[in-house]
Protein backbone atom coordinates (compact mmCIF):
# COMPACT_ATOMS: atom_id res chain seq x y z
CA UNK A 1 0.00 0.00 0.00
CA UNK A 2 2.63 2.45 0.86
CA UNK A 3 4.20 2.29 -2.27
CA UNK A 4 1.43 2.91 -4.37
CA UNK A 5 0.98 6.01 -2.01
CA UNK A 6 4.42 6.67 -2.74
CA UNK A 7 4.11 6.60 -6.18
CA UNK A 8 0.98 8.59 -6.22
CA UNK A 9 2.98 11.09 -4.27
CA UNK A 10 5.92 11.16 -6.38
CA UNK A 11 2.66 12.60 -9.17
CA UNK A 12 1.75 14.86 -6.43
CA UNK A 13 5.13 16.25 -5.97
CA UNK A 14 5.75 17.03 -9.44
CA UNK A 15 2.09 19.04 -9.22
CA UNK A 16 3.23 20.71 -5.98
CA UNK A 17 6.68 21.72 -7.74
CA UNK A 18 4.71 23.10 -10.58
CA UNK A 19 2.60 25.26 -8.48
CA UNK A 20 4.60 26.75 -6.49
CA UNK A 21 6.90 27.73 -10.00
CA UNK A 22 3.92 29.33 -10.37
CA UNK A 23 4.01 30.78 -6.79
CA UNK A 24 7.39 31.78 -7.30
CA UNK A 25 6.74 33.64 -11.13
CA UNK A 26 3.52 35.80 -8.99
CA UNK A 27 6.80 36.62 -6.55
CA UNK A 28 8.40 38.06 -9.46
CA UNK A 29 5.34 39.57 -10.73
CA UNK A 30 4.82 41.64 -7.59
CA UNK A 31 8.63 43.05 -7.56
CA UNK A 32 7.49 44.23 -11.32
CA UNK A 33 4.78 45.88 -9.76
CA UNK A 34 6.39 47.63 -7.31
CA UNK A 35 8.74 48.77 -10.15
CA UNK A 36 5.67 49.84 -11.45
CA UNK A 37 5.41 52.55 -8.51
CA UNK A 38 8.89 53.35 -8.81
CA UNK A 39 8.77 54.46 -12.54
CA UNK A 40 5.47 56.05 -12.08
CA UNK A 41 7.43 58.21 -9.18
CA UNK A 42 10.50 58.85 -10.99
CA UNK A 43 8.12 60.45 -13.89
CA UNK A 44 6.37 61.98 -11.50
CA UNK A 45 9.73 63.62 -10.38
CA UNK A 46 10.37 64.58 -13.73
CA UNK A 47 7.14 66.08 -13.99
CA UNK A 48 7.89 68.43 -11.13
CA UNK A 49 11.40 69.73 -12.60
CA UNK A 50 9.33 70.59 -15.77
CA UNK A 51 6.45 72.69 -14.14
CA UNK A 52 9.40 74.63 -12.43
CA UNK A 53 11.09 75.20 -15.66
CA UNK A 54 7.44 75.99 -16.81
CA UNK A 55 7.56 78.68 -14.03
CA UNK A 56 10.74 80.59 -15.12
CA UNK A 57 9.60 80.76 -18.32
CA UNK A 58 6.60 81.95 -17.54
CA UNK A 59 8.00 84.44 -14.71
CA UNK A 60 10.85 85.19 -17.56
CA UNK A 61 8.14 86.29 -19.72
CA UNK A 62 6.08 88.34 -17.02
CA UNK A 63 9.48 90.24 -16.24
CA UNK A 64 9.79 90.86 -20.10
CA UNK A 65 6.44 91.78 -21.01
CA UNK A 66 6.45 94.40 -17.81
CA UNK A 67 9.72 96.04 -19.77
CA UNK A 68 7.40 95.63 -22.97
CA UNK A 69 4.59 97.45 -21.18
CA UNK A 70 6.45 100.16 -19.45
CA UNK A 71 8.49 101.32 -22.95
CA UNK A 72 4.97 101.60 -24.50
CA UNK A 73 4.63 104.28 -21.67
CA UNK A 74 3.52 102.27 -18.73
CA UNK A 75 -0.27 103.25 -20.18
CA UNK A 76 -1.27 99.69 -20.52
CA UNK A 77 -1.47 99.78 -24.03
CA UNK A 78 -0.51 98.12 -27.40
CA UNK A 79 1.24 94.32 -27.62
CA UNK A 80 2.82 94.99 -24.09
CA UNK A 81 -0.45 94.70 -22.35
CA UNK A 82 -2.01 91.63 -23.68
CA UNK A 83 1.72 89.73 -23.62
CA UNK A 84 1.74 91.15 -19.75
CA UNK A 85 -1.80 89.16 -19.18
CA UNK A 86 -1.16 86.37 -21.04
CA UNK A 87 2.04 86.03 -19.10
CA UNK A 88 0.92 86.58 -15.73
CA UNK A 89 -1.68 83.78 -16.40
CA UNK A 90 0.78 81.39 -17.63
CA UNK A 91 2.77 82.09 -14.30
CA UNK A 92 -0.24 81.23 -12.45
CA UNK A 93 -0.55 77.39 -14.13
CA UNK A 94 2.21 75.65 -13.23
CA UNK A 95 1.32 76.31 -9.62
CA UNK A 96 -1.51 74.02 -10.47
CA UNK A 97 -0.18 70.90 -11.07
CA UNK A 98 1.87 71.20 -8.15
CA UNK A 99 -1.05 69.88 -5.54
CA UNK A 100 -1.61 67.01 -8.88
CA UNK A 101 2.46 66.20 -8.27
CA UNK A 102 2.06 65.74 -4.38
CA UNK A 103 -1.15 63.78 -5.04
CA UNK A 104 0.95 61.78 -7.53
CA UNK A 105 3.46 61.08 -5.14
CA UNK A 106 1.61 59.86 -2.13
CA UNK A 107 -0.60 57.56 -4.42
CA UNK A 108 3.23 56.06 -5.17
CA UNK A 109 4.09 55.60 -1.88
CA UNK A 110 1.19 53.88 -1.48
CA UNK A 111 1.93 51.29 -4.45
CA UNK A 112 5.06 51.04 -3.20
CA UNK A 113 3.95 50.37 0.46
CA UNK A 114 1.00 47.56 -0.48
CA UNK A 115 3.13 45.58 -3.69
CA UNK A 116 6.04 45.92 -0.44
CA UNK A 117 3.64 43.99 1.80
CA UNK A 118 2.35 41.83 -1.18
CA UNK A 119 6.07 40.47 -1.82
CA UNK A 120 6.51 39.82 2.32
CA UNK A 121 3.00 37.82 2.58
CA UNK A 122 3.79 36.29 -0.82
CA UNK A 123 7.48 34.40 0.52
CA UNK A 124 5.30 33.86 3.61
CA UNK A 125 2.60 32.04 1.69
CA UNK A 126 4.87 30.23 -0.51
CA UNK A 127 6.64 28.73 2.87
CA UNK A 128 3.89 28.02 4.91
CA UNK A 129 2.60 25.99 2.13
CA UNK A 130 5.78 24.28 1.60
CA UNK A 131 5.54 23.43 5.32
CA UNK A 132 1.70 22.38 5.12
CA UNK A 133 2.42 20.42 2.05
CA UNK A 134 5.15 18.52 3.81
CA UNK A 135 3.36 17.38 6.95
CA UNK A 136 0.45 16.20 4.48
CA UNK A 137 3.22 14.19 2.24
CA UNK A 138 4.61 12.51 5.48
CA UNK A 139 1.20 11.79 7.33
CA UNK A 140 -0.34 10.56 3.78
CA UNK A 141 2.50 8.27 3.25
CA UNK A 142 2.51 7.06 6.72
CA UNK A 143 -1.23 6.31 6.40
CA UNK A 144 -0.89 4.74 3.33
CA UNK A 145 -4.08 6.69 1.51
CA UNK A 146 -3.68 7.11 -2.41
CA UNK A 147 -6.99 8.50 -1.93
CA UNK A 148 -6.38 11.52 -0.28
CA UNK A 149 -2.55 11.74 -2.16
CA UNK A 150 -4.92 12.26 -5.06
CA UNK A 151 -7.43 14.87 -3.61
CA UNK A 152 -4.29 16.86 -2.43
CA UNK A 153 -3.20 16.42 -6.17
CA UNK A 154 -6.03 18.03 -7.31
CA UNK A 155 -6.52 20.95 -5.25
CA UNK A 156 -5.68 24.47 -6.77
CA UNK A 157 -2.88 25.79 -4.74
CA UNK A 158 -3.02 29.26 -5.54
CA UNK A 159 -6.73 29.36 -4.63
CA UNK A 160 -7.50 31.42 -0.67
CA UNK A 161 -9.32 28.13 -0.14
CA UNK A 162 -6.43 25.75 -1.14
CA UNK A 163 -4.98 25.52 2.59
CA UNK A 164 -8.24 24.85 4.48
CA UNK A 165 -9.72 22.30 2.30
CA UNK A 166 -5.65 21.11 2.45
CA UNK A 167 -6.34 20.76 6.65
CA UNK A 168 -9.80 19.23 5.77
CA UNK A 169 -8.79 16.86 4.16
CA UNK A 170 -6.30 15.58 7.07
CA UNK A 171 -9.39 15.13 8.73
CA UNK A 172 -10.02 12.21 7.58
CA UNK A 173 -6.82 10.63 9.37
CA UNK A 174 -6.68 10.24 12.57
CA UNK A 175 -4.01 12.63 13.49
CA UNK A 176 -2.67 13.35 16.94
CA UNK A 177 -4.98 16.38 18.69
CA UNK A 178 -1.76 18.62 18.78
CA UNK A 179 -0.24 17.67 15.05
CA UNK A 180 -4.05 17.82 13.76
CA UNK A 181 -4.01 21.77 15.75
CA UNK A 182 -0.63 22.46 14.38
CA UNK A 183 -2.11 21.27 10.23
CA UNK A 184 -4.71 23.69 11.20
CA UNK A 185 -2.66 27.03 12.54
CA UNK A 186 -0.34 26.78 9.30
CA UNK A 187 -3.36 26.54 7.47
CA UNK A 188 -5.05 29.27 8.45
CA UNK A 189 -1.45 31.49 8.22
CA UNK A 190 -1.71 30.02 4.92
CA UNK A 191 -5.01 31.69 4.28
CA UNK A 192 -4.34 35.17 6.02
CA UNK A 193 -1.36 35.55 3.89
CA UNK A 194 -3.38 35.02 0.86
CA UNK A 195 -6.44 36.94 1.85
CA UNK A 196 -3.51 39.55 3.15
CA UNK A 197 -2.03 39.84 -0.22
CA UNK A 198 -5.98 40.38 -2.14
CA UNK A 199 -6.70 42.95 -0.26
CA UNK A 200 -2.79 44.76 -0.77
CA UNK A 201 -3.27 44.45 -4.51
CA UNK A 202 -6.68 45.40 -4.76
CA UNK A 203 -5.59 48.64 -2.49
CA UNK A 204 -2.77 49.00 -5.01
CA UNK A 205 -5.25 48.49 -7.76
CA UNK A 206 -7.38 51.29 -6.40
CA UNK A 207 -4.33 53.76 -6.24
CA UNK A 208 -3.56 52.77 -9.82
CA UNK A 209 -7.22 53.94 -10.86
CA UNK A 210 -6.70 57.05 -8.92
CA UNK A 211 -3.32 58.25 -10.68
CA UNK A 212 -5.97 58.84 -13.39
CA UNK A 213 -7.94 61.24 -12.45
CA UNK A 214 -4.51 62.89 -11.34
CA UNK A 215 -2.69 62.39 -15.00
CA UNK A 216 -6.65 64.06 -16.53
CA UNK A 217 -5.78 67.21 -14.17
CA UNK A 218 -1.99 67.60 -15.41
CA UNK A 219 -2.94 67.00 -18.78
CA UNK A 220 -5.60 69.47 -18.80
CA UNK A 221 -3.07 72.38 -17.08
CA UNK A 222 -0.73 71.58 -19.71
CA UNK A 223 -3.26 71.76 -22.37
CA UNK A 224 -3.84 75.07 -21.31
CA UNK A 225 -0.32 76.45 -20.90
CA UNK A 226 -0.07 75.24 -24.07
CA UNK A 227 -2.95 77.27 -25.30
CA UNK A 228 -1.44 80.19 -23.63
CA UNK A 229 2.02 79.32 -25.39
CA UNK A 230 -0.01 79.34 -28.78
CA UNK A 231 -0.93 82.98 -27.73
CA UNK A 232 1.81 84.20 -27.06
CA UNK A 233 3.16 83.13 -30.31
CA UNK A 234 0.32 85.27 -31.91
CA UNK A 235 1.03 88.33 -30.09
CA UNK A 236 4.58 88.22 -30.74
CA UNK A 237 4.45 87.67 -34.62
CA UNK A 238 2.07 91.32 -33.70
CA UNK A 239 5.25 92.40 -32.64
CA UNK A 240 7.79 94.23 -34.07
CA UNK A 241 11.82 93.10 -33.15
CA UNK A 242 10.80 93.30 -29.58
CA UNK A 243 8.62 90.32 -29.92
CA UNK A 244 11.51 87.89 -31.17
CA UNK A 245 11.93 86.90 -27.18
CA UNK A 246 8.64 85.96 -26.93
CA UNK A 247 8.52 83.63 -29.71
CA UNK A 248 11.33 81.96 -28.57
CA UNK A 249 9.81 81.73 -24.96
CA UNK A 250 6.51 80.22 -27.08
CA UNK A 251 8.81 77.77 -28.53
CA UNK A 252 10.04 76.99 -25.08
CA UNK A 253 6.78 76.44 -23.87
CA UNK A 254 6.02 74.59 -26.57
CA UNK A 255 9.12 71.83 -26.10
CA UNK A 256 8.79 71.72 -22.42
CA UNK A 257 4.60 70.83 -23.08
CA UNK A 258 5.73 67.96 -25.48
CA UNK A 259 7.58 66.04 -22.89
CA UNK A 260 5.44 66.61 -19.94
CA UNK A 261 2.73 64.89 -22.45
CA UNK A 262 5.72 62.14 -23.28
CA UNK A 263 5.74 61.81 -19.46
CA UNK A 264 2.66 61.58 -18.52
CA UNK A 265 1.44 58.71 -21.65
CA UNK A 266 4.69 57.08 -19.71
CA UNK A 267 3.16 57.44 -16.54
CA UNK A 268 -0.37 55.86 -17.80
CA UNK A 269 1.92 53.12 -19.79
CA UNK A 270 3.11 52.18 -16.54
CA UNK A 271 -0.09 52.05 -14.79
CA UNK A 272 -1.54 49.93 -17.33
CA UNK A 273 1.63 47.89 -16.81
CA UNK A 274 0.48 47.14 -13.41
CA UNK A 275 -3.35 46.96 -14.19
CA UNK A 276 -1.93 43.96 -16.37
CA UNK A 277 0.00 42.47 -13.52
CA UNK A 278 -2.65 42.70 -11.10
CA UNK A 279 -5.16 41.20 -13.13
CA UNK A 280 -2.47 38.66 -13.97
CA UNK A 281 -1.90 38.13 -10.01
CA UNK A 282 -5.51 37.15 -9.81
CA UNK A 283 -6.94 39.91 -7.79
CA UNK B 1 14.54 16.47 7.58
CA UNK B 2 14.63 13.76 10.65
CA UNK B 3 14.25 15.20 14.13
CA UNK B 4 15.45 13.10 18.09
CA UNK B 5 15.55 13.42 21.06
CA UNK B 6 18.58 13.99 22.40
CA UNK B 7 17.98 14.28 25.90
CA UNK B 8 15.65 13.78 28.41
CA UNK B 9 14.97 15.11 32.07
CA UNK B 10 11.64 14.70 33.69
CA UNK B 11 9.40 17.16 31.40
CA UNK B 12 12.47 18.49 29.71
CA UNK B 13 13.72 17.41 26.27
CA UNK B 14 16.01 18.51 24.00
CA UNK B 15 15.73 17.81 19.94
CA UNK B 16 17.39 18.10 16.75
CA UNK B 17 16.10 18.77 13.97
CA UNK B 18 18.31 18.59 10.86
CA UNK B 19 19.77 15.94 8.45
CA UNK B 20 18.10 17.58 5.78
CA UNK B 21 18.14 15.85 2.61
CA UNK B 22 15.88 17.58 0.56
CA UNK B 23 17.81 20.89 0.85
CA UNK B 24 19.10 22.46 -2.03
CA UNK B 25 22.70 21.47 -2.39
CA UNK B 26 23.67 25.33 -1.98
CA UNK B 27 22.58 25.96 1.57
CA UNK B 28 24.77 24.94 4.24
CA UNK B 29 23.34 21.94 6.35
CA UNK B 30 22.18 22.74 9.79
CA UNK B 31 21.40 21.73 13.16
CA UNK B 32 17.77 23.36 15.03
CA UNK B 33 17.30 22.38 18.20
CA UNK B 34 13.93 22.26 20.36
CA UNK B 35 13.90 22.59 24.11
CA UNK B 36 10.19 21.19 24.97
CA UNK B 37 9.50 21.98 28.32
CA UNK B 38 5.97 21.19 30.16
CA UNK B 39 4.73 22.10 26.73
CA UNK B 40 6.46 25.20 26.55
CA UNK B 41 9.22 25.44 23.56
CA UNK B 42 12.26 27.16 22.79
CA UNK B 43 13.98 27.26 19.23
CA UNK B 44 17.59 27.52 19.20
CA UNK B 45 18.96 29.06 15.53
CA UNK B 46 15.88 28.36 14.15
CA UNK B 47 17.43 28.52 10.49
CA UNK B 48 17.09 30.21 7.10
CA UNK B 49 14.12 31.40 5.20
CA UNK B 50 14.91 28.23 2.84
CA UNK B 51 14.87 25.25 5.27
CA UNK B 52 11.39 26.95 7.62
CA UNK B 53 9.43 24.54 5.92
CA UNK B 54 11.08 21.62 6.57
CA UNK B 55 11.85 22.70 10.35
CA UNK B 56 8.35 23.18 10.34
CA UNK B 57 7.13 20.58 9.24
CA UNK B 58 9.31 18.02 11.43
CA UNK B 59 8.07 20.53 14.47
CA UNK B 60 4.52 19.60 14.12
CA UNK B 61 5.35 16.34 15.67
CA UNK B 62 7.03 17.61 18.76
CA UNK B 63 5.34 20.77 19.50
CA UNK B 64 1.86 22.83 19.64
CA UNK B 65 2.98 25.67 17.30
CA UNK B 66 1.29 28.55 19.61
CA UNK B 67 3.54 27.24 22.16
CA UNK B 68 6.73 28.29 20.91
CA UNK B 69 7.90 30.80 22.78
CA UNK B 70 11.13 31.52 22.74
CA UNK B 71 13.37 31.91 19.60
CA UNK B 72 17.26 32.10 20.46
CA UNK B 73 19.97 33.19 18.21
CA UNK B 74 23.20 32.59 19.05
CA UNK B 75 24.17 35.53 16.33
CA UNK B 76 23.18 37.01 13.32
CA UNK B 77 23.78 34.70 10.27
CA UNK B 78 20.75 34.20 7.86
CA UNK B 79 21.32 30.21 8.30
CA UNK B 80 20.91 31.12 12.36
CA UNK B 81 17.79 33.48 11.90
CA UNK B 82 16.59 34.72 8.71
CA UNK B 83 13.49 32.99 9.21
CA UNK B 84 12.34 34.67 12.45
CA UNK B 85 9.23 36.84 10.57
CA UNK B 86 7.93 33.04 9.38
CA UNK B 87 8.54 32.04 13.04
CA UNK B 88 6.68 35.43 14.48
CA UNK B 89 3.86 35.02 11.76
CA UNK B 90 2.78 31.56 13.23
CA UNK B 91 3.15 32.73 16.69
CA UNK B 92 3.96 36.70 17.33
CA UNK B 93 4.26 36.64 21.05
CA UNK B 94 7.32 34.92 20.82
CA UNK B 95 9.96 36.38 22.15
CA UNK B 96 13.56 36.32 20.15
CA UNK B 97 17.01 36.32 22.61
CA UNK B 98 20.31 37.83 21.01
CA UNK B 99 23.23 39.62 21.78
CA UNK B 100 22.69 43.18 22.44
CA UNK B 101 24.92 43.66 19.50
CA UNK B 102 22.43 42.05 16.79
CA UNK B 103 19.06 43.26 18.02
CA UNK B 104 18.77 46.38 15.27
CA UNK B 105 20.65 43.99 12.69
CA UNK B 106 18.27 41.29 12.79
CA UNK B 107 15.35 43.30 13.25
CA UNK B 108 16.16 43.96 9.02
CA UNK B 109 14.75 40.73 8.24
CA UNK B 110 11.32 42.10 7.95
CA UNK B 111 10.32 41.62 11.80
CA UNK B 112 7.53 44.21 11.90
CA UNK B 113 7.28 47.07 14.65
CA UNK B 114 5.76 44.66 17.38
CA UNK B 115 8.73 42.14 17.46
CA UNK B 116 10.15 41.57 21.29
CA UNK B 117 13.30 40.88 20.13
CA UNK B 118 15.16 40.77 23.99
CA UNK B 119 18.79 42.28 24.15
CA UNK B 120 21.38 39.40 25.69
CA UNK B 121 24.08 41.91 27.24
CA UNK B 122 27.90 41.04 26.95
CA UNK B 123 28.45 38.47 30.39
CA UNK B 124 24.92 36.58 29.43
CA UNK B 125 21.61 35.94 31.10
CA UNK B 126 19.49 33.66 31.92
CA UNK B 127 16.89 32.94 29.56
CA UNK B 128 13.18 31.98 31.47
CA UNK B 129 10.91 29.51 29.21
CA UNK B 130 7.79 30.78 30.51
CA UNK B 131 5.21 29.05 32.65
CA UNK B 132 7.59 26.28 32.82
CA UNK B 133 10.08 27.49 35.52
CA UNK B 134 12.97 26.11 33.40
CA UNK B 135 15.94 28.80 32.90
CA UNK B 136 18.49 28.23 30.07
CA UNK B 137 22.10 29.99 30.87
CA UNK B 138 23.41 32.10 27.82
CA UNK B 139 26.95 32.05 27.91
CA UNK B 140 29.39 34.37 26.19
CA UNK B 141 31.34 33.14 23.30
CA UNK B 142 31.98 36.09 21.64
CA UNK B 143 34.19 35.53 18.46
CA UNK B 144 33.37 31.93 18.28
CA UNK B 145 32.70 33.23 15.51
CA UNK B 146 31.05 36.28 15.77
CA UNK B 147 31.68 39.63 17.81
CA UNK B 148 28.17 39.12 19.58
CA UNK B 149 27.81 35.69 20.44
CA UNK B 150 25.83 32.92 22.80
CA UNK B 151 26.47 29.48 23.35
CA UNK B 152 23.07 28.34 25.68
CA UNK B 153 23.56 25.44 28.78
CA UNK B 154 21.22 23.57 30.17
CA UNK B 155 21.94 22.78 33.88
CA UNK B 156 18.85 20.25 34.06
CA UNK B 157 20.33 17.94 31.42
CA UNK B 158 23.76 19.02 30.91
CA UNK B 159 23.79 19.79 27.27
CA UNK B 160 25.30 22.51 25.60
CA UNK B 161 24.44 24.20 22.60
CA UNK B 162 27.76 25.65 21.35
CA UNK B 163 26.68 27.55 17.39
CA UNK B 164 29.73 27.51 15.03
CA UNK B 165 31.76 25.97 17.93
CA UNK B 166 32.40 22.04 17.48
CA UNK B 167 30.90 22.58 14.01
CA UNK B 168 32.15 20.19 10.82
CA UNK B 169 30.94 20.56 7.28
CA UNK B 170 29.91 16.64 6.51
CA UNK B 171 29.97 14.95 3.79
CA UNK B 172 26.92 13.67 3.43
CA UNK B 173 23.37 13.56 5.19
CA UNK B 174 23.47 9.93 6.25
CA UNK B 175 26.68 11.02 8.79
CA UNK B 176 25.93 9.78 11.88
CA UNK B 177 23.89 12.16 14.33
CA UNK B 178 26.65 11.93 17.03
CA UNK B 179 30.55 12.03 17.59
CA UNK B 180 32.07 9.30 19.78
CA UNK B 181 35.56 9.54 19.19
CA UNK B 182 37.29 12.59 17.48
CA UNK B 183 40.01 11.35 15.58
CA UNK B 184 38.20 10.72 12.99
CA UNK B 185 35.98 13.97 12.69
CA UNK B 186 38.64 16.19 13.03
CA UNK B 187 39.27 16.38 9.15
CA UNK B 188 35.47 18.00 8.95
CA UNK B 189 36.10 20.38 11.91
CA UNK B 190 39.92 21.54 11.26
CA UNK B 191 39.06 24.13 8.40
CA UNK B 192 36.02 25.40 9.51
CA UNK B 193 37.51 26.81 12.73
CA UNK B 194 40.44 28.03 11.35
CA UNK B 195 39.23 30.17 8.65
CA UNK B 196 35.57 31.09 10.68
CA UNK B 197 36.89 31.46 13.96
CA UNK B 198 39.21 34.55 14.31
CA UNK B 199 40.70 34.61 17.44
CA UNK B 200 42.65 31.98 19.53
CA UNK B 201 42.26 33.76 22.78
CA UNK B 202 38.48 33.92 22.49
CA UNK B 203 38.01 30.39 21.52
CA UNK B 204 40.05 29.48 24.54
CA UNK B 205 38.22 31.77 26.65
CA UNK B 206 35.31 30.02 26.00
CA UNK B 207 36.25 26.34 25.99
CA UNK B 208 37.59 27.70 29.73
CA UNK B 209 34.02 28.71 30.58
CA UNK B 210 32.07 25.62 29.38
CA UNK B 211 34.80 23.14 30.79
CA UNK B 212 33.65 24.76 34.18
CA UNK B 213 30.14 23.46 33.24
CA UNK B 214 31.27 20.11 32.57
CA UNK B 215 28.34 19.09 30.00
CA UNK B 216 27.54 16.05 29.41
CA UNK B 217 26.82 16.92 25.60
CA UNK B 218 28.09 19.45 23.01
CA UNK B 219 25.55 20.29 20.30
CA UNK B 220 27.10 22.45 17.38
CA UNK B 221 24.82 24.40 14.64
CA UNK B 222 26.67 22.36 12.13
CA UNK B 223 27.74 18.40 11.67
CA UNK B 224 27.46 16.44 14.54
CA UNK B 225 26.81 16.25 18.44
CA UNK B 226 29.74 15.18 20.96
CA UNK B 227 28.65 12.83 23.81
CA UNK B 228 30.79 10.88 26.14
CA UNK B 229 34.48 11.17 25.80
CA UNK B 230 34.28 12.99 22.74
CA UNK B 231 33.38 16.12 24.55
CA UNK B 232 36.69 16.38 26.47
CA UNK B 233 38.98 15.19 23.51
CA UNK B 234 36.71 18.14 21.76
CA UNK B 235 37.73 20.77 24.20
CA UNK B 236 41.71 19.70 24.23
CA UNK B 237 41.80 19.92 20.39
CA UNK B 238 40.20 23.28 20.36
CA UNK B 239 42.80 24.32 23.33
CA UNK B 240 45.75 22.91 21.42
CA UNK B 241 44.30 25.24 17.79
CA UNK B 242 45.18 28.61 16.11
CA UNK B 243 42.49 29.78 14.30
CA UNK B 244 42.04 33.25 12.51
CA UNK B 245 44.61 31.62 10.16
CA UNK B 246 44.68 32.67 6.81
CA UNK B 247 48.36 32.10 4.90
CA UNK B 248 47.69 33.85 1.53
CA UNK B 249 50.52 31.46 0.49
CA UNK B 250 48.86 28.48 0.98
CA UNK B 251 45.46 29.68 -0.50
CA UNK B 252 44.73 27.63 -3.68
CA UNK B 253 44.88 30.48 -6.58
CA UNK B 254 47.06 32.47 -4.13
CA UNK B 255 49.47 33.32 -6.68
CA UNK B 256 46.32 34.61 -9.02
CA UNK B 257 45.36 37.23 -6.43
CA UNK B 258 43.99 40.43 -8.72
CA UNK B 259 46.06 42.52 -6.01
CA UNK B 260 49.29 40.80 -7.25
CA UNK B 261 49.18 42.08 -10.77
CA UNK B 262 48.09 45.47 -9.10
CA UNK B 263 50.93 46.09 -6.54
Amino acid sequence: MESSVTAVWDGLEHAVEQALAGLRGHQIDMTRLFSVGVDILNASRALDTMAFELQLLAQNGVVQAAQMNHADGGQGRGEGKSLLALAEILADCPREIGPSLAELGEHCQEIATHTAHCMGLARQHVQHLKALLAVLSREAIAGGDAELVQALAATPLRSPAAPSKLARVCERWALAPELGANVGLIAERCTAALEGLTRHLADTAACLRATDSVLHAISRVGGTVNYLGINVAIEAAHCDARGSNFRQLAQDIDKTVASLQQKLAAIRDSAERGRILIKALGA
Amino acid sequence: MKSSVIAESGKLKWIVLGRDADKSPQVIDTNQYLIVCDGQGMLLDPGGIEIFPRVLAELTRHLALDRIRVLFASHQDPDIISSLPLWLDLNPQAVTYCSWLWTGFIAHFATGKDARIEAIPDYGMRIPLPDTGAQFLALPAHYCHSSGNFSLFDETTRTLFSGDVGAALLPGHDASLYVDDLRDHVRYMEAFHRRWMPSTTALRGWVARVRALEPRLVCPQHGAIFRGPAVAQLFDWLDGLEVGQWDEGDAAGGEKSPWRAAA
